[in-house]
């Protein structure tokens, strides 16, 4: 029996590098399909051994440059717990608004500049700009608001500075904190039209046994703390995490 | 930023764009460093077709913080990762000047993106772009800040660190880390001395040196603890 074979030799607009194998038999059904990563790995794990507590949160910024935020916030309450330090309430709101905007830079990346041009059929959202400027507009300027957030809080947008153990060596003034107040009411607009735009997007029809693991917080929706559960009936503690 | 971009075609950039040229190409600017014998391969064949070749941030330039990693026997850092280590081939990381000659790098963890935007102006002006060589100091200085090893003894790695940030961490009541690698000429050893008078232990004086640029020679000897 032939039988076809797709080599996809580098997956692009994703993050991180991976290739697709997929066998296809005669009579057009795939057989089997396999996503090989060829990441080079960077053994953060092993080198942060022997490294001084206060610089962690530093290094493992370093594993992403997508989500940095995430990396640095995981290290320094790993540290804090290791250490029993408890942190004020204003550095808890400020590292959850610090790892909102850093959800908004992840998403809008994901949404308009690695999903949106395979859903409308462009390569590259560069060579939507002229048919769907708006889009693209849009989509730029939700991800500089995340940008300028995690900014203002974080000195940087890219591996920030200010997130340090049991607080911030800075925090915003009341005078930006307003500022972004009127930004982010207006860019509710924006945010809406993206809900709208994906709501009418036709999304392929595709599913499979799949574990999804997430945070959960009986309070409140969970941001940087709380128990990982996952769909196949995880359920533990942070700090049981390995 | 979309005007400059109107002004070239990008050819490849697997991260944005799914059609690809193979080259050749006048600017390539590269990320990251080089850990597998693929990306020997691949950035040689790089070079091969690219006129101007940037060096673009530290992992390129240096082999930033994932080179921490080349004081550790590679059997050692595999076996606390990986149950099946046969997978695993990974070279001690470099920046990508160790495999082929760099035109321009551009420091930094991550690099400014004025200086991303220097060196593309630059090139469609067709004159050479500014690069910093100096430190960070120099930007302290310019932003009024009071120094934090003179004045607070505190050990900041800002006079041998090479400037772009503005003096960030200094302005935010932090350390300059070494983000941006050693500036032109630093003197590293000095430093090391300065921070030894402050009462820092050895240890931490190396593990300041063995961060984002300890595979150079500027930093080599303070990395190693000598």
């Amino acid at each position: 029996m032939s039988q076809k074979s797709v080599t996809v030799d580098y997956v692009s607009r994703v993050e991180g590098q991976g290739a697709l194998n997929i066998q296809v038999s005669a009579d057009g059904k795939v057989k089997e399909a396999q996503l090989r990563i060829f990441e080079p790995p960077k053994f953060f794990e092993s080198f942060l051994v022997g490294r001084k507590f206060d610089e962690v949160m530093e290094l493992t910024s370093r594993i992403c440059g997508v989500c940095p935020v995430a990396h640095e916030i995981t290290a320094l309450r790993a540290v804090e717990n290791a250490m029993g330090i408890t942190v004020s309430d204003q550095t808890r709101d400020l590292r959850k608004l610090f790892a909102l905007s850093a959800h908004i830079n992840s998403n809008v990346l994901n949404m308009y500049f690695f999903a949106v041009p395979d859903l409308l059929g462009y390569e590259s959202a560069v060579a939507m700009i002229k048919d769907y400027p708006h889009i693209i507009k849009r989509g730029l300027k939700l991800k500089k608001l995340g940008n300028d957030l995690t900014d203002l809080i974080g000195g940087k947008a890219i591996h920030p500075v200010t997130a340090v153990i049991k607080g911030f060596t800075k925090v915003p003034s009341k005078k930006d904190i307003d500022m972004f107040k009127k930004r982010f009411k207006e860019a509710k607009k924006d945010a809406l039209e993206t809900v709208g735009m994906f709501a009418k997007l036709e999304i392929p029809e595709f599913n499979r046994k799949c574990e999804h693991v997430a945070l959960s917080n009986s309070k409140e929706y969970a941001i940087n703390e709380g128990r990982i559960v996952s769909t196949e009936g995880l359920d533990i503690e942070e700090s049981a995490y390995r | 930023m979309l005007h400059i971009l109107d002004a070239f075609d990008i050819s490849y950039w697997m991260m944005v764009k799914s059609h690809n040229l193979k080259g050749p190409y006048d600017i390539s600017l590269i990320e990251g460093s080089v850990s597998t014998p693929r990306e020997i391969q691949e950035i040689k064949e790089i070079r091969a077709k690219t006129k101007m070749l940037v060096a673009l941030g530290d992992c390129a330039v240096t082999g930033c913080i994932p080179s921490i990693k080349n004081w550790f026997p590679q059997r050692e850092l595999e076996k606390e990762v990986y149950p099946d280590t046969s997978v695993i081939f990974s070279t001690k990381i470099y920046g990508i000047d160790e495999y082929v000659p760099v035109d321009i790098y551009l420091k930094g963890c991550p690099p400014h993106r004025n200086m991303i935007l220097e060196l593309l102006k630059g090139y469609l002006l067709g004159v050479r772009p500014y690069i910093r060589p100096h430190c960070v100091c120099v930007e302290c200085k310019l932003r009024e800040n009071s120094c934090l090893i003179t004045i607070k003894n505190r050990p900041c790695m800002g006079p041998v660190t090479n400037a772009g940030c503005g003096a960030l961490c200094p302005t935010v009541n932090r350390d300059c880390e070494g983000c941006y690698g050693p500036m032109s000429s630093p003197n590293a050893s000095s430093l090391a001395e300065t921070f030894r008078k402050i009462g820092l232990p050895d240890d931490d004086i190396m593990r300041k040196f063995r961060k984002y640029a300890g595979t150079t020679p500027d930093f080599h000897k303070e990395a190693e603890g000598e």
